[in-house]
């Protein structure tokens, strides 16, 4: 699905709701990759290297970075594709993870952020983040083919 | 058959135990109607659905989510047979309703979130891998009778 572009009130729902996720990027982003592994066992293939293991210092660190990342794409709604070239590039002549995992990974977060925000993660919160996720994926599997 | 482990079963019918079918139904399928709009194809007789606040408060919307999970409490009651309890539904869902089985799908990750949001650290990664399984089995399962 083409990435679709967010509008005014679901950019101000994902900071606003992003503030809750400040100080806790290492958490939630070792959580989502832990319930990601977890749950889609093939998504570990893009990991041998890694110690899975609960809590491991691996996913601790590889979670912080990730979602480190998606901040950076929050602060620049607007510009998705230029902020994250890098990762772009990265992911299609390196990586290459297959772009199917992008929404498992995606769907992990988006239970991590249910976990932790509870009610308030309001159906207008999940379809923007929903949104906001598909429109990252979209761009890191852009220069793929 | 599908094989479920003693501690995945005690994952879902533990939970489910817990569940207010009504409220979860009614937010699960307004949710699927808000994230994903284009499931509202299935819904022109339901009056209101032309926003988030719309869908949230539509009564019927909140009546048809409790009957979908009521339904899927079927599996729970039925866990070694999911197949065969839905063998009747799914032919409803091919012959007279015309529902793409991707919707099944689309309804059972939204139901993984609003759980989620209900039971919090409860829904450990464990016992999200154990609904992730047995909402994949119930899509499996409605779309069985397709052709």
């Amino acid at each position: 699905m083409a990435p679709t572009t967010l509008n005014v009130d679901e950019k101000q729902l994902i900071l606003h709701a992003w503030e809750k996720v400040l100080g806790h990027q290492e958490d939630f982003g070792a959580e989502a990759l832990e319930r990601m592994f977890i749950v889609f066992p093939p998504t570990k293939t893009y990991f041998p290297h890694f110690d899975l293991h609960h809590d491991s210092e691996q996913i601790r660190h590889h979670g912080k970075k990730v979602v480190n990342a998606l901040g950076e794409a929050v602060q620049h709604l607007d510009s998705l594709s230029a902020t994250l070239s890098q990762l772009s590039d990265l992911h299609a002549y390196n990586l290459r993870v297959d772009p199917v995992n992008f929404k498992l990974l995606s769907h992990c977060f988006q239970v991590v952020l249910a976990v932790h925000l509870g009610d308030e993660y309001t159906p207008q919160v999940h379809v923007a983040f929903d949104k906001f996720l598909a429109a990252v994926s979209a761009v890191l599997a852009e220069k793929y083919r | 058959m599908v094989h479920w482990t003693a501690e995945e079963k005690q994952f879902i019918i533990s939970l489910w135990g817990k569940v207010n079918v009504a409220e979860c139904g009614g937010e699960a399928l307004a949710r699927l109607l808000i994230v994903y709009p284009w499931t509202q194809r299935f819904f022109s007789s339901f009056g209101n659905l032309s926003s988030a606040t719309a869908i949230i408060g539509n009564p019927k919307v909140r009546a048809h989510g409790k009957k979908v999970l009521t339904s899927f409490g079927e599996a729970v009651k039925n866990l070694d047979n999911i197949k065969a309890t839905y063998a009747k539904l799914s032919e409803l869902h091919c012959n007279k309703l015309h529902v793409d089985p991707e919707n099944f799908r689309l309804l059972g990750d939204i139901l993984i979130i609003v759980l989620a949001a209900h039971f919090g650290r409860e829904f450990t990664p464990a016992c999200q891998a154990a609904w992730q399984k047995l909402v994949g089995v119930v899509a499996h399962a409605l779309a069985h009778q397709y052709h």
